[in-house]
């Protein structure tokens, strides 16, 4: 019984040096684990401002809604702001 | 049939029995890589666009041009490198999300397979899959199409579900339209004489649109095929907790079964390109076959084999082939649709396709078909 697919997308490599592509998916890992903290804090300041207690429970069920999207969005922003300068750097090279 | 419901309610917010909870960890890693999405999406609109012509000499440089110049960009690399990788980030957040929840999810499937049923689901165990089903990672997604654990799993379909949504809201896709309503839109401008009595959805995944046609067409009998057993154990699920009648089988679209002349409207969203060319005429020559007179086939599509579509656009869409692990996607653009439905049977003047620009996003989707 079962059928196994494969558990992962195959691997491509975009740079000559392989530890590059690994430094920006260990970049992104980390960036990702950043903004998990973050709302998880704001989560928990929101319950704190109401007077709550922040257990776990209620930040994990807290939703901020859409009026969180900015902040999400505006992090994202600032981190891809390098990759812009370097394209726009290589665009007047 | 459900009373409530309409095909307007089939989008990406459609919640349901089997529908995951997302807690705050999941909105965030799951909000980060929409973001992350959209925001690659934009600078390779913008900078690397703008790259690309600071380096050519021509007004429009052509496909071949831009890969040799995005080739040497570092900036490019990166962007190739944090793309793929927001591939994988997604897949990982949404396995953590599901996985966490599958035992629940599952007793949950277990009380709905137990209550009185308004469809039928029809598994095949020793079914033949495509080697390149088996080898595949479909879009990265973890097991790709048919990975099946047990006879209770269901998990696939969970995947592809939530995978979809943030995925597509990635690609900057609102929450308004669904592929099914693209594709009753169409058909109820062209074709507004069509009455299905049954409509197939070939390759239909977990149903998420297949419940669209059953809305759309409540006096047909909306069927479903497809090769992904978990896939459809969970849209069957899923389609009975929305209270709409599936008839889901689990078929090959080269080899669906059924009676010749046994459907009035046949139907496959974004199947073709994720198929050789080989088995896309194949799938042809079944639709001639399944389809009564006066029957209707209609296929959704990737719009990537215009020709006419700028080298810079056309080089950004093929880069799907080797980094969002779609084997056949260089091999749809390249392939004819037209032709092979004109070499199965369809009359050439009864051929039809069309470019339609999404209502609710930045897409086009590609519509090609025939009237037997």
């Amino acid at each position: 019984m079962g059928v196994k697919g494969p558990q992962r997308a195959s691997a491509p490599q975009y740079f000559s040096d392989p530890g590059l592509d690994a430094l920006y998916q260990m970049m992104l890992v980390l960036a990702e684990e950043v903004a998990v903290l973050r709302e998880r804090v704001d989560a928990a300041l929101a319950l704190q401002q109401e007077g709550e207690l922040a257990t776990r429970e209620r930040v994990d069920a807290l939703d901020l809604g859409d009026a969180y999207d900015p902040v999400r969005k505006d992090f994202v922003q600032r981190l891809l702001e390098p990759l812009e300068d370097l394209a726009e750097r290589e665009s007047k090279a | 049939m459900s009373a409530t419901l309409r095909l307007e309610d089939m989008n990406r917010s459609t919640r349901h029995e089997l529908t995951p909870t997302e807690c705050t960890e999941d909105r965030a890693r799951l909000g980060f890589v929409m973001h992350l999405k959209r925001g690659l999406g934009a600078l390779g609109q913008t900078r690397l666009k703008a790259l690309v012509s600071a380096r050519s000499d021509e007004d429009l440089p052509n496909q071949s041009e831009t890969a040799d110049i995005l080739g040497q960009s570092t900036a490019f690399a990166a962007w190739s490198s944090l793309n793929r990788g927001s591939q994988r980030r997604m897949w990982m957040a949404l396995a953590d999300m599901v996985d966490r929840q599958l035992p629940a999810l599952e007793s949950q499937a277990a009380r709905l397979n137990g209550r009185e049923k308004q469809g039928s689901l029809r598994l095949v165990p020793d079914v033949e899959l495509p080697g390149y089903l088996l080898e595949t990672a479909f879009h990265g997604q973890p097991g790709g199409y048919v990975d099946t654990r047990d006879e209770r799993d269901i998990r696939a379909g969970l995947l592809q579900e939530a995978g979809g949504t943030v995925y597509t809201r990635g690609a900057g896709t609102g929450r308004k339209d669904s592929k099914a309503q693209a594709v009753v839109r169409y058909l109820d401008a062209n074709f507004p004489d069509l009455r299905p009595r049954r409509v197939l959805d070939l390759g239909c995944g977990f149903g998420g649109q297949t419940c669209g046609y059953a809305l759309a067409y409540p006096d047909a009998e909306t069927y479903g095929i497809d090769l992904g057993e978990a896939q459809l154990r969970y849209g069957h699920l899923r389609a009975e907790s929305l209270g709409i009648a599936l008839h889901l089988r689990q078929a090959d679209a080269c080899a669906p079964g059924f009676p010749d002349g046994h459907f009035d409207l046949i139907i496959s969203n974004i199947l073709l390109h994720e198929v050789p060319t080989a088995s896309m005429q194949e799938i042809m020559r079944q639709c001639h076959r399944l389809l009564a007179p006066g029957g209707v086939v209609i296929h959704q599509d990737v719009p990537t084999q215009v020709n006419a579509m700028p080298g810079f656009a056309r080089h950004m869409a093929l880069w799907q082939t080797a980094h969002n692990d779609e084997p056949f996607w260089t091999e749809f653009a390249e392939s004819s649709v037209t032709d092979a439905l004109v070499e199965a049977g369809f009359n050439v003047d009864a051929v039809f396709e069309a470019y339609v620009p999404q209502v609710d996003g930045p897409l086009t989707w590609y519509f090609v078909g025939a009237r037997h």
